[in-house]
C-alpha cells in the first residue's frame, strides 16, 4: 500500500497545483455570484415587510423552545404557550383576532434555534413570543429578528443578545436582575462574607458569577472568593465546596447545571455549611428540588417572574388554571410560566394599542409609554426606561421591567417572601 | 488557629481526595479485571456503572423492591452485559485493529448513555443509598467532615483491592486468567477457551462497575453524563498500574483524587485541578514509555486509506453537485452542509493520524477547538485568511507538542493518553471564560475574501461554499499528507514485527508488509 501511495505520487504532484489554481479560480467566481444569494434575501426581506403578519382572522405569534434534544428540553415552554394561546382564545382572542401559535424546535443547537429565527421571521408571524435559547448567545438569531423587523416580545433573557437587540422586549431583567436579586436577598439577611460558587459545566454560571460580583460591588462589597466546581476532576463537589466555604463565609451564591446543582448544595451542607444559599429559579427546575432534598430547605431564590406555585397571587392562579386546563401534566417551573408571561404580555400590548401587524406591534413595543400589567412580572413600559446595566461586564441596554420575586425553598416548594421588588434600587439604596 | 492554611485544612482537603480518589479506583479496578482477561481497554467502564445505578434506582426506588434483591439483579445485569459485549461484539473483532475495537466500545458506551437520557431524561434522579450518607467530623469543632458513604467506599475500595490481588494470584481461575494475558494460544492448547476466560472477566469487570455505580450514584448524582465520565481519570490509574497491579492502580487513583483536591484548595485558575494530575500521568507513562504491551498489538493493522491517489474528474463532479446542492437549498441546509463539511474537515485529520501515520488519537476534536479559539482571538486583529493559516500553524506546533507521548506509547493507550489530553485543552482553555470571551463569546469581524463577505449567519450560502472549497482543496492534498508520511506509516509496521517476534505471536499479519525503505532501515 504505501508503494502504491509513493509511486503514483509524482503523478499526482503534477496535476496537483492544476487542480488547485483552477478550485481558487471557481471559488472567487462562485464566491462573487453568490452574491446573487445576497440580494435574493434582500429582496426576500422586502416581501416580508409588506406582509402584515396577521390573517382575516387570526393573529400569528412564533416561538422556539428546545423539544427534542435529550440532553436539554423543556417542552413546558410549548405547552405553556400554547395554554396561553387557548385561554385567550377562550375569551374572544385579541381585539376580536384569534391566535394562533407557530412553534419551532430548535433542538439545542446554534444551528437549530439559527434555524427557527429565520423559518419565524420567514413565517410573517407578527412577533416572537418568549423563545427560550440555551444553545446560542442570540446575537446571530436576533440580527435575522431585527433585519426582518419582527419584535422579539418576553424572552428570558438568559443570552446576551436578548438584553442587546433594538427589536428585544425581554420579559425581566434576566440573568443580571437574578443574579443581583440573590445578591440582595442576601445582604437583606445582614450577610457580608459572600463567596460565588461557579459551574464549569454551565456557560450562564459563569455570566451569573460576574454579574454577582458586580451587583457586591454596587453595594461596597467583594465576594470573598468565587470557586468554580467541575464535576470531572471533583465529582461529588466536595472539594469545592470546602474551598468555598474556607475561612467560613455568610453567603454563598450559586448556581449551575441541574447535575451540578444537584451536588453542590448538599455538599456544602454536608461541610458543615449551615449559613445562607443564594440562587436564580432557572438553577432549580423541580427534578432538581428534589435531588438536592432537604439540604435545600431554606435556600433563597430570586426569579424575574412571579413563583410558579405562587397560587396567592390572581394571575398566578390564572396561570395555574389554564396550564391546568389546556396543558395537563406539563410542568409549572419557571420555564413555563415565564413563557406563558410572555404571550400575556404580548396581548395586553396589542390590547392597548391595537397593533396586530408584524411591523405595528414592533412600533407598538417601541412606544409604549403606558405601563402594562400582566400579573407575573413587574409593570411594563419601555419609553422613559433606563436600563440599571448600562456598562460592566456585559451591558444590557434592553431591560424595562427590573423587578423580581423573591422567596425561599420549603419542602420542595417555592415560597414567596412578599411581592415584586427592584434589586438594582435596593442595592443602590443599601437596603 | 487554621484560615485555611493549616495542616487541619490540607487534611480535610487530603480526606477529600481521598474519598474522591476510591470512586475513581472502584472504576479502574473493573477496567484492570476486564483488561487482564480480554486485552482490551474497556471505555465502557463508566457506563456500566450507570446502567447498575439506573437499574438499582428503578427496580428499587421506582419499583419499591428490597434492596438487596435490586442490588444483586442490577449487578447480575451488568455482568450478563459485559460478557454479552465481549461474545456479541468484541469476539468477532478479535482480530481487527485497536481503532476498531476501541471505536466499537465507544459506540457501546453512546448507546447506553443516550439510552439513559432517553429513558430517565436529563435531570438527576434521587436514589437511595445503602450506607448513610449522614456526615461525621473525625475532629472536634466539625472539623474534618467526611460523609460515612465516602469512608465506606474508601473501605470498599481498599478491602476490594486485597481481594483482588489475592483472587489473581493464589486461585487457580486467576493463576489462568493471567496466563491467557501472557499467551491465548498457549491456554488454547491446554484445553482452557480463552474466550470463556475472557466473557468471565468482562462480566466480573462489568459487575464490579454496576457495583461502584450504585455506591457513587447517592454521592455524584445519578445522571447519564457523570458517572460515564470517570472512566477518564480511572483509566489513567490503571494504565500506571500497568492494567496489572491492583495495588499500584489503587494507590495512584487515591493520588489522582488527592492531587485533585489540593489543587483546588491552592489553584483557583479553572481547569487545573481536572488537567493536572491528567498531565502528570501522562508524563509518567511517556517517560516510562512501552508501559502496555497490549497483547492485541502483535495484531494490529493500520485501517485501509487508499492509495491517495485523487482522481480528478469525478472529483470536480461532486464538487461541482455539492454547489448546486449548496445554491438549491435554504439557509438551514446550507448551515447544515457548513457544519458538516467542517466535520468533514476534522475527519480529514484522523485519516492522517490515523490512517497515514498509524496512531490512535482521540484527541483531534479538542485541537479543532483549540484552532477555532486561537483563529478567532486573531482574527480580531488579522485579516480572516491570516488568522485561519496561523492559527492552524500553531495548531499544528501543539499538535506536535501533545504527540510527543506517541513516542513512548501506542495504540488504544495512545488513545487513553490523547483522551485526556483533549480532556485538559478543553478544561484548561475551552470552557474558560478568560480566553473565550464570557458569555457572548468572541464575535470576530466578519470574513472577506477577494473583497466579498462571507457572513455565516446572514450569507450562510457563500460561507458553505467556502468551507465545501476548504474541503476539496484538502482532499486533493491527500496525497501530500500521504507522501510525507508513508515513512511514519511504515514505522508502526516495522514496530509490529519487532513485537511479534519478542512477544512470540506464531500468526503471520501480512497487511502489515514494512515499505522497502523501512526494510532496508532494519538491516
Amino acid at each position: 500500500v504505501n508503494n502504491k501511495v509513493v509511486g503514483r505520487g509524482g503523478a499526482r504532484g503534477r496535476l496537483r497545483p492544476i487542480s488547485g489554481v483552477a478550485a481558487l479560480g471557481l471559488a472567487a467566481g462562485l464566491l462573487g455570484a453568490c452574491g446573487s444569494s445576497g440580494s435574493s434575501a434582500s429582496t426576500s426581506n422586502a416581501t416580508l415587510s409588506n406582509a402584515n403578519g396577521s390573517s382575516k382572522s387570526s393573529i400569528v405569534i412564533g416561538s422556539t423552545g428546545p423539544l427534542s434534544s435529550p440532553i436539554a428540553s423543556f417542552p413546558e415552554v410549548k405547552s405553556a404557550e400554547e395554554a396561553a394561546v387557548d385561554g385567550i382564545n377562550a375569551s374572544g382572542g385579541i381585539l376580536g383576532h384569534k391566535v394562533k401559535l407557530d412553534f419551532c424546535d430548535g433542538k439545542f443547537t446554534v444551528n437549530g434555534e439559527l434555524g427557527c429565527f429565520r423559518t419565524l421571521t420567514t413565517d410573517k408571524v407578527a412577533a416572537i413570543v418568549g423563545p427560550l435559547l440555551i444553545a446560542s448567545t442570540g446575537i446571530p438569531e436576533y440580527e435575522i429578528a431585527q433585519q426582518s423587523g419582527t419584535a422579539v416580545v418576553g424572552s428570558p433573557a438568559y443570552q446576551p443578545g436578548e438584553l442587546q437587540s433594538p427589536v428585544s422586549f425581554p420579559l425581566g431583567a434576566g440573568v443580571p436582575g437574578a443574579s443581583y436579586g440573590a445578591v440582595a436577598a442576601l445582604l437583606a439577611r445582614g450577610d457580608r462574607k459572600i463567596a460565588i460558587f461557579g459551574d464549569a459545566n454551565n456557560p450562564a454560571a459563569t455570566t451569573f458569577a460576574a454579574f454577582c460580583t458586580q451587583a457586591l460591588k454596587a453595594a461596597g462589597l467583594q465576594p470573598v472568593r468565587t470557586v468554580v466546581g467541575n464535576t470531572s476532576s471533583d465529582p461529588t463537589l466536595q472539594a469545592t465546596a470546602a474551598k468555598a466555604i474556607e475561612g467560613g463565609v455568610d453567603g454563598i451564591l450559586i448556581t449551575g447545571a441541574p447535575p451540578s446543582m444537584s451536588k453542590a448544595v448538599p455538599a456544602l451542607r454536608s461541610q458543615g455549611y449551615k449559613g445562607a444559599i443564594s440562587t436564580v429559579d432557572g438553577a432549580l427546575p423541580e427534578p432538581v428540588v428534589k435531588a438536592i432534598g432537604s439540604a435545600g430547605n431554606g435556600m433563597l431564590v430570586t426569579s424575574q417572574s412571579a413563583f410558579a406555585d405562587d397560587s396567592q397571587n390572581p394571575a398566578v392562579a390564572k396561570y395555574q388554571a389554564e396550564m391546568k386546563k389546556y396543558a395537563p401534566g406539563a410542568a409549572l417551573d419557571s420555564f413555563s410560566i415565564q413563557a406563558w408571561s410572555a404571550v400575556q404580555l404580548f396581548a395586553a400590548v396589542v390590547e392597548q394599542t391595537k397593533a396586530t401587524t408584524k411591523a405595528a406591534v414592533l412600533a407598538a413595543f417601541k412606544g409604549l409609554d403606558t405601563p402594562v400589567s400582566v400579573g407575573t412580572i413587574g409593570p411594563y413600559k419601555v419609553v422613559g426606561v433606563t436600563s440599571p446595566i448600562t456598562k460592566g461586564y456585559e451591558a444590557a441596554p434592553r431591560i424595562f421591567n427590573q423587578t423580581v420575586q423573591m422567596g425561599t425553598v420549603e419542602d420542595d416548594q417555592f415560597k414567596a417572601s412578599g411581592g415584586l421588588v427592584d434589586p438594582f434600587t435596593m442595592l443602590a439604596s443599601g437596603k | 488557629v487554621d484560615e485555611g492554611t493549616g495542616v487541619i485544612s490540607i487534611l480535610e482537603f487530603g480526606l477529600i481526595g481521598l474519598a474522591t480518589g476510591a470512586i475513581f479506583a472502584l472504576i479502574a479496578q473493573g477496567a484492570v479485571l476486564v483488561y487482564r482477561g480480554s486485552g482490551l481497554l474497556n471505555l465502557a467502564q463508566g457506563a456500566f456503572a450507570m446502567v447498575g445505578a439506573y437499574l438499582f434506582f428503578t427496580l428499587h426506588v421506582q419499583q419499591g423492591l428490597p434492596s438487596g434483591l435490586s442490588l444483586a439483579v442490577s449487578v447480575a445485569v451488568c455482568a450478563l452485559g459485559g460478557a454479552l459485549l465481549h461474545l456479541g461484539i468484541l469476539r468477532s473483532m478479535r482480530k481487527s485493529s485497536s481503532l476498531a475495537r476501541v471505536v466499537a466500545i465507544l459506540a457501546v458506551v453512546v448507546v447506553l448513555q443516550s439510552g439513559a437520557y432517553l429513558i430517565y431524561g436529563q435531570y438527576p434522579k434521587t436514589t437511595t443509598s445503602l450506607i448513610s450518607t449522614r456526615t461525621v467530623f473525625l475532629l472536634s469543632g466539625d472539623r474534618l467532615p467526611i460523609a460515612i458513604d465516602a469512608l465506606a467506599i474508601i473501605g470498599i475500595a481498599i478491602g476490594l483491592t486485597i481481594a483482588l490481588t489475592v483472587l489473581y494470584r493464589y486461585t487457580s481461575a486467576g493463576r489462568l486468567t493471567a496466563a491467557v494475558a501472557e499467551s491465548e494460544l498457549i491456554v488454547g492448547s491446554l484445553g482452557h477457551s480463552p474466550d470463556v476466560v475472557a466473557a468471565l472477566n468482562w462480566g466480573l469487570g462489568s459487575a464490579l462497575a454496576g457495583f461502584a455505580g450504585i455506591l457513587i450514584a447517592p454521592s455524584i448524582a445519578l445522571e447519564p453524563t457523570g458517572l460515564v465520565l470517570l472512566v477518564i481519570p480511572a483509566l489513567a490509574a490503571a494504565l500506571v498500574g500497568q492494567f496489572k497491579s491492583f495495588p499500584v492502580t489503587l494507590v495512584t487513583a487515591l493520588a489522582i483524587g488527592v492531587a485533585e483536591s489540593e489543587i483546588t484548595k491552592y489553584v483557583s485558575t479553572p481547569g487545573w485541578p481536572d488537567a493536572a494530575p491528567l498531565l502528570v500521568v501522562i508524563a509518567i507513562l511517556s517517560v516510562r514509555g512501552d508501559g502496555l504491551p497490549l497483547r492485541s498489538f502483535v495484531l494490529d493493522r493500520l485501517p485501509r486509506v487508499g492509495t491517495g491517489r485523487v482522481r480528478v474528474i469525478p472529483t470536480a463532479i461532486a464538487y461541482v453537485l455539492m454547489i448546486v446542492w449548496v445554491l438549491s437549498s435554504g439557509p438551514d441546509w446550507a448551515a447544515a452542509i457548513t457544519t458538516t463539511v467542517s466535520y468533514a474537515i476534522i475527519c480529514l485529520s484522523v485519516i492522517v493520524v490515523t490512517g497515514y501515520a498509524g496512531q490512535l488519537s482521540l484527541g483531534q476534536y479538542a485541537l479543532a477547538g483549540l484552532a477555532a479559539l486561537i483563529a478567532a482571538r486573531l482574527a480580531l486583529h488579522l485579516p480572516f485568511l491570516a488568522a485561519v493559516v496561523i492559527a492552524v500553524i500553531a495548531t499544528a506546533a501543539i499538535g506536535g507538542i501533545l504527540g510527543v507521548p506517541a513516542l513512548r506509547t501506542r495504540g488504544a493507550t495512545l488513545a487513553i493518553v490523547t483522551l485526556g489530553l483533549g480532556g485538559a485543552i478543553v478544561d484548561l482553555f475551552l470552557v474558560n471564560g478568560n480566553y473565550t470571551g464570557g458569555p457572548g463569546g468572541i464575535t470576530p469581524p466578519i470574513p472577506h475574501i477577494f473583497g466579498i463577505d462571507l457572513d455565516p449567519f446572514l450569507d450562510p450560502h457563500r460561507y458553505a461554499l467556502l468551507f465545501s472549497l476548504w474541503r476539496s482543496l484538502l482532499a486533493s492534498q491527500r496525497l501530500t499528507f500521504g507522501v510525507a508520511s508513508s515513512g511514519a506509516g511504515s514505522w508502526p509496521c516495522a514496530r509490529t514485527s519487532a513485537a511479534r517476534q519478542r512477544w512470540g505471536s506464531m500468526s503471520p499479519d501480512r497487511s502489515c508488509t514494512p515499505s522497502p525503505s523501512v526494510r532496508r532501515s532494519l538491516r
